[in-house]
């Protein structure tokens, strides 16, 4: 009975590692046999972690305040503190006695002292200056770089879409016998250059936001797709099939209407 | 006699003849067959239907073997099937091996670029499923003689939760920071860095001598705390001022400011600092 005394007292310090090697043998030992002591062990350990986990809460909680904006919000306080009426008390004994009418005067100044010294705390304190905010490393939550990544695939998704029009574009106006803006595209490496553009897109493009944005700029990809892999002259045919494919499928239509939303909203 | 063997020699010649065009005929027939099927499995895939796709490309790979198309079905083989969940492992193979195979065609290269982005896809979505080998695949390319492959593999690498692995990127994303011409893509590995190692990419800008190590600070306080708080790089400033929450843009256009203006004015002085204050809130943005 006395072990089991003695060993509770010494739990806290026994789960912190405070006890020296003896003494926290003994503990061990006697847990080995004490099956309500282990129960009282448990006990300690739930504390511990639930300690932990409220430790690294206020650690992120602290991390979170606004200490610059604090002291404002402390003296602005006090300001209506200071401006509230002072409710009107009948005086007894020595308080009766320091507020007295003839020293009204004096607790005029001390009060009007310590409302200018608000203010001016407050004034100083409102607007923090730039050398107090300064913090010299980069630093951003993953959540707002996502945010950032999102806004920058919105840009370069306009203007993959941009682009991708002007290459469809000139496919739709060549005239078979004539082919010259066709070829022209094909010579230039236009498409391959959006094909490799396209690669750093998808990771933003595969977010539920962009959705919509994904399944065009897809269908542009399997088309550039389809271009780099002619080489050389364009046959005919193959322009005419292109063309056809590009028409059946409405992909100026979508595009423009994609770059509409993209400009106005998130997609 | 000789009547005789004239015929013949005619009826060999026709024979000749017929039997070249028959064996041409085969052929055409052959080439149309391929051309079809293979064009049919664009169309299935253009529309997204991957597995009947697919299907068209086995009959091709299967019928046809020695088609001039083979390289091109074994690439949409391979994307069928990595956009088909749970047959990753297949379709980093079926890349593997259309690389193989069109190692020496020139007009393939775009193809294999892709294979290869591809693969580094793959393998990072095997690597977040807890195939932990994966991973060799996207690092190896770190060092990919094309610098297309190896700049994807770096900012594939930068998400990696595990910053100690993440920071293998960081040599390629400085790379791109420093040498590279395309604004995007500078943008991109600057984000990336930021995630990664922030001190890697202050150390990198302070060494800019046209950057003077400018810096956007963003705050939005609410209720007396900290609901965003940014310091990031002159560089990406237009970006992050997008990227705040809409209720926040909002606050700002009401008190007549849009971002344009907003950068406009930070860009005028160093010492300007921006403060919007609204009942419960304050936005803060100033450069330093």
């Amino acid at each position: 009975m006395n072990d089991c005394r003695r060993t509770r007292k010494n739990l806290a310090a026994y789960l912190s590692g405070e006890l020296d090697g003896p003494h926290a043998a003994r503990v061990a030992g006697h847990l080995d046999g004490c099956e309500s002591c282990r129960r009282e062990l448990a006990g300690w350990k739930d504390v511990f972690e639930k300690a932990d986990a409220v430790r690294a809460g206020i650690g992120e909680t602290m991390k979170s305040v606004d200490w610059e904006g604090l002291s404002a919000r402390i003296a602005g306080r006090a300001l209506d503190q200071a401006e509230k009426p002072v409710r009107e008390s009948r005086p007894a004994g020595i308080l009766g006695r320091l507020f007295r009418p003839n020293l009204g005067p004096v607790y005029a100044g001390i009060g009007l002292g310590i409302l200018i010294g608000s203010a001016a705390t407050y004034l100083v304190l409102q607007k923090p200056s730039l050398a107090r905010l300064e913090g010299r490393s980069y630093s951003a939550s993953a959540e707002y770089l996502d945010r950032v990544e999102l806004a920058m695939a919105r840009r370069d998704a306009l203007d993959y879409l941009d682009k991708s029009r002007y290459i469809i574009l000139d496919f739709i106006q060549s005239s078979p016998g004539e082919p010259g803006s066709a070829q022209a595209v094909l010579n230039s490496g236009m498409a391959r250059d959006l094909l490799a553009r396209k690669k750093y897109l998808n990771p933003q493009l595969d977010k539920r936001q962009m959705a919509k944005a994904k399944a065009i700029c897809d269908q542009i990809e399997m088309l550039f797709f389809e271009l780099v892999q002619i080489s050389g002259d364009l046959p005919e045919a193959e322009l005419r099939r292109i063309q056809r494919f590009i028409e059946d499928r409405q992909l100026l239509l979508k595009i423009n209407l994609l770059k509409e939303e993209l400009e106005q909203s998130e997609v | 006699m000789n009547k005789v063997r004239s015929d013949m020699k005619k009826t060999s010649v026709f024979m000749g003849v017929l039997l070249f065009l028959s064996a041409c005929g085969a052929g055409f027939a052959q080439a149309q067959a391929d051309e079809r099927l293979f064009e049919e499995a664009k169309i299935l895939i253009f529309d997204k239907n991957w597995a009947a796709a697919q299907e068209k490309l086995d009959g091709l790979l299967e019928k046809h073997p020695g088609s001039p198309l083979t390289d091109q079905a074994l690439f949409y083989r391979a994307k069928c099937l990595s956009e088909q969940k749970g047959r990753e492992k297949e379709a980093l193979k079926g890349y593997e091996s259309f690389i193989r195979s069109a190692a020496d065609a020139s007009r393939s290269a775009g193809l294999v670029e892709d294979s290869e982005i591809s693969i580094i896809d793959l393998a990072s979505r095997l690597y977040e499923n807890g195939e932990k080998p994966y991973l060799e695949a996207v690092k190896e390319r770190l060092d990919h003689p094309n610098k297309v492959v190896r700049y994807y593999a770096a900012f594939k690498m930068s998400y990696i939760p595990e910053k100690g692995i993440a920071r293998r990127a960081v040599p390629v994303l400085k790379n791109i920071i420093e040498r590279e011409r395309d604004v995007e893509l500078r943008d991109r590995a600057r984000i990336a860095l930021l995630r990664v190692s922030p001190d890697a990419l202050k150390s990198l800008e302070e060494a800019r001598p046209e950057s003077r190590a400018r810096l956007l600070k963003l705050q939005v306080i609410a209720n007396g705390l900290k609901t965003v708080d940014v310091s990031i790089p002159w560089a990406l400033a237009d970006l992050a001022l997008q990227a705040m929450p809409e209720e926040e843009k909002a606050k700002i256009r009401k008190q007549g400011y849009d971002l344009d203006r907003i950068l406009r004015e930070l860009a005028k002085s160093k010492s300007s600092l921006l403060e919007l204050k609204e009942e419960n809130s304050v936005i803060r943005i100033w450069v330093e």
